[in-house]
């Protein structure tokens, strides 16, 4: 087991149930095997309530597992001795951006995280406007968060994470409640964050071409992982994520319906330019007609 | 049924230093029977704009028409524009609140006071238009429910109070993508099979090239455009100057067009760029 150092979330196979009236037990988490090494970008999907909410949760020792094993950076959830530093391990950002601010600048709002960890006064500092500057939003450091946009709020919350110094982001369709240019905002910093400072990101999320930024996709149901494979494969089987109540982009499913039809786009495109490039690509005489440089 | 707005501008906070003027001078008509889409970034106004139609609030300036009537005007009781035009906000889920469905969906009809053997046929009606089996869910809590068939008891709701328009504030957000094309085909049913006028607020272009016929674009309070959604999602410049995005195979058709393919850039869902793309390949794929 050397290999653990490089692992920064190893769940093994994970039950979580909850029993809403005594009798019945319900398994929100089945038996998930799941490892997610440094510097990943990983996406979860699944219908509602396939038990993405319930995993992620398990990631910063909200939940403790019924049975089996969550493993923070080599830390055992279940010790106690281990909650803080699992929980500055891993930082969580969630759907509603009004629900996580708690103070009435944006800094203070940052700075909460740090404070209540005992950081000195002129280290919270440095760490609040390095944070702000990740995000992009340090010209707003001293307004009022209620007066932000959706996807500035959320930044600011991601923010008073990164304030945290985690090695890895959890964030619980983190797009959810924002406008088109907030969830490009949004997702702009998560990848920023993950390419150029190496940040372990977990995104949850219902947008499938969020999903397909993603290194990895996991996609859950029924309390399982049912797919963990890189978006290309997980997308090309359209019929198979349909049935689990998803969805695959619009260019992937156009090309699975042209293919139906004879026409070979290979099944896995994922975004608008691979799907031009194919069909510009196609060595019949027609296409190449039609398709000028 | 129809709603007309006149050089209607609303301004939050009034002479304060949180003075905003979130709606400016809009003037639009919604016609009895249309299908139309309201887009825009958040704070581009479409909140507040849809909070006129029924007279919630108050514009600052401009009137507002509902069949003709100035809902402003003396002697217009605001209570019946609003049993007219039925509002279903974001998250309704979040206002259900009695002990069970049927309670819930008869709460707003038993409140303007119609006899009881009307508002279980109301009941009855209004969850079979959104889909909802009657005998199974009535007396069931609404809180045990799921998401979808939370978001539809609310909907049956509002459509219990017999409104001819109904005004949907992102029915579909928060859902996954099964529950989110059943809530849109249960929208697209109310329209079509029961002729009610929909006036749909969404984040997703997709929905709306979907379901809409019309669509109007807000950007920073001002109405940026208005017209069949095929033409406005064709407009690059006009949507990403409001921020928006045109669905993902109708930018695929823009792409191909400045790659120089003869194709159409008006597409607006994957059946149709199929039949596009098809079509420009000629001979070479074998339809069916």
């Amino acid at each position: 087991m050397n290999r653990v150092s490089d692992k920064i979330i190893e769940a093994e196979n994970l039950v979580y149930s909850y029993s809403l009236d005594r009798e019945e037990e319900t398994r929100a988490l089945d038996g998930v095997n799941l490892s997610i090494a440094r510097g990943e970008f990983v996406v979860i999907i699944g219908r509602n309530g396939s038990g993405k909410s319930t995993l992620a949760k398990h990631f910063n020792a909200l939940f403790l597992p019924t049975s089996g094993t969550v493993r923070i950076n080599g830390m055992d959830t279940q010790d106690p001795r281990h909650l803080w530093r699992v929980r500055q391990t891993v930082g969580m950002v969630f759907q509603n951006p009004d629900n996580q601010i708690v103070s009435t600048t944006v800094e203070e709002d940052v700075a909460f995280g740090p404070e209540n960890l005992g950081i000195p006064p002129d280290e919270i500092r440095r760490r609040v406007d390095l944070a702000l500057e990740w995000v992009g939003m340090s010209e707003h450091m001293r307004h009022a968060p209620h007066l932000l946009s959706g996807g500035q709020k959320q930044r600011v919350a991601i923010a008073g994470v990164l304030a945290m110094r985690p090695m890895c982001i959890v964030l619980d369709e983190p797009t959810a409640m924002l406008d088109p240019s907030g969830r490009r905002e949004v997702l702009d910093t998560v990848k920023r964050l993950n390419k150029e400072d190496g940040i372990t990101v977990v995104l949850i999320t219902h947008f499938m071409n969020e999903a397909a930024l993603g290194d990895r996709v996991v996609v859950m149901d029924a309390g399982k992982v049912v797919i963990d494979d890189v978006p290309r494969k997980v997308f090309s089987q359209v019929e198979v994520i349909r049935r689990l109540h998803l969805d695959v982009p619009q260019v992937t499913r156009l090309a699975h319906e042209l293919g139906k039809c004879g026409v070979p786009i290979p099944r896995d495109v994922l975004t608008v330019d691979e799907f031009a490039d194919a069909l510009c690509g196609l060595g019949s005489t027609s296409a190449v007609a039609s398709c000028g440089e | 049924m129809s709603i007309r707005v006149e050089n209607l501008s609303h301004t939050y906070n009034p002479g304060t230093p949180f003075e905003r003027c979130a709606v400016d001078n809009v003037t639009l008509e919604i016609k009895d029977g249309e299908f139309v889409a309201i887009v825009g970034e958040t704070g581009s106004g479409k909140s507040t704009l849809i909070q006129h139609f029924n007279g919630l609030l108050k514009p600052t300036q401009g009137r507002v028409f509902v069949d003709e009537v100035d809902i402003w005007g003396k002697g217009v009781h605001l209570k019946s524009i609003r049993q007219k035009v039925g509002l279903v906000f974001q998250y309704p889920e979040h206002q259900l609140f009695e002990e069970t469905v049927f309670k819930d969906i008869a709460f707003g009809p038993r409140n303007i006071g119609i006899p009881d053997d009307e508002v279980e046929r109301r009941v009855q009606q209004a969850m079979k238009m959104v889909g909802l089996d009657y005998e199974a869910l009535c007396d069931r809590s609404p809180f045990e429910l799921s998401g979808g068939e939370k978001r539809r008891v609310a909907m049956a709701g509002v459509i219990a109070m017999k409104p001819s328009v109904i005004v949907l504030d992102e029915p579909a957000s928060g859902l996954d993508p099964r529950g989110r094309d059943m809530v849109l085909a249960e929208i697209q049913e109310l329209h079509q099979k029961f002729g009610f006028t929909v006036v749909l607020v969404s984040h997703s272009m997709e929905d709306v090239a979907k379901l809409a016929r019309r669509v109007v674009v807000l950007h920073k309070a001002k109405l940026i455009a208005d017209g069949p959604v095929r033409d406005v999602f064709s407009m690059e410049d006009i949507l990403s100057m409001a921020g928006l995005e045109a669905p993902q195979v109708t930018r695929l058709m823009q792409e191909l067009a400045r790659r120089n393919m003869k194709v159409r850039t008006d597409i607006l869902t994957v059946e149709e760029a199929k039949r596009e793309i098809l079509r420009v390949l000629g001979g070479e794929g074998r339809v069916p």
